[in-house]
């Protein structure tokens, strides 16, 4: 199954966290790591607030943004595409879920769900949300 | 680009299983290395390596993006 993996575990696999290995490991599972616009953002902005926040320095920072660069030129992450119909569907899929989502959450889980893709998410709220939309979720 | 169709290629379809169980696959002309094929993913996690062994700072006790999240919730 294809695996739509969010920007906690991607930042988990671009610096050092607790989870890195486990991010890591998730990743190698994959035969093709997908991500979506959404994710890479999230990703990106992350990076750069450890940065502020003093957790990595400014050319760790900016090695982690190439070599994010340099895997979706080499096509070593898949991009996958975001349908217009994700808008709506994240309201109503925020509506449906018991969890409090933030709309980025809720892009998320509507973008795997209208794919047809699982999840990889290290956040208990979206993955909860995910599960009960019948998404398939790790870890 | 060039893209093939691994069921018109049984033979290429053979090294691309071996490839998928992570096996290298090595092509040769005259004896010497020209094409080596591995997993997306192990090129990935190559890359991923060589990056974190170039960070000093600590590692982060916990999950940026949650942290942030919650923050925002």
């Amino acid at each position: 199954m294809t695996r739509l993996f969010d920007a906690s575990v991607l930042v988990a696999a671009f610096s050092r966290e607790s989870g890195t290995a486990q991010a890591l490991a998730m990743i190698g599972a994959e035969a093709m790591p997908t991500v979506n616009a959404l994710g890479i953002t999230e990703t990106r902005v992350s990076l750069i607030r450890k940065r502020k926040r003093g957790a990595m320095t400014a050319a760790e920072v900016q090695r982690a943004l190439a070599e994010i660069d340099r895997a979706l030129a080499d096509g070593l992450l898949t991009v996958v595409a975001q349908p217009d119909a994700m808008w709506n569907e994240a309201v109503a899929l925020a509506d449906r879920v018991a969890v409090h989502l933030r709309t980025q959450d809720a892009l998320h889980a509507a973008c795997a769900k209208l794919a047809g893709h699982g999840l990889a998410s290290f956040d208990s709220d979206l993955t909860a949300a995910a599960r009960a939309e019948g998404i398939d979720v790790i870890p | 680009m060039t893209t093939l169709e691994l069921t018109q290629h049984p033979e290429l379809a053979a090294l691309v299983a071996a490839v998928r169980q992570g096996e290298a696959v090595e092509i040769l002309e005259n004896g010497k290395p020209v094409v080596r094929c591995v997993l997306q993913t192990s090129a990935l996690l190559d890359r991923l390596a060589a990056l974190h062994a170039s960070f000093t700072s600590p590692v982060y006790p916990g999950n940026s993006v949650v942290d942030q999240r919650q923050e925002s919730r």
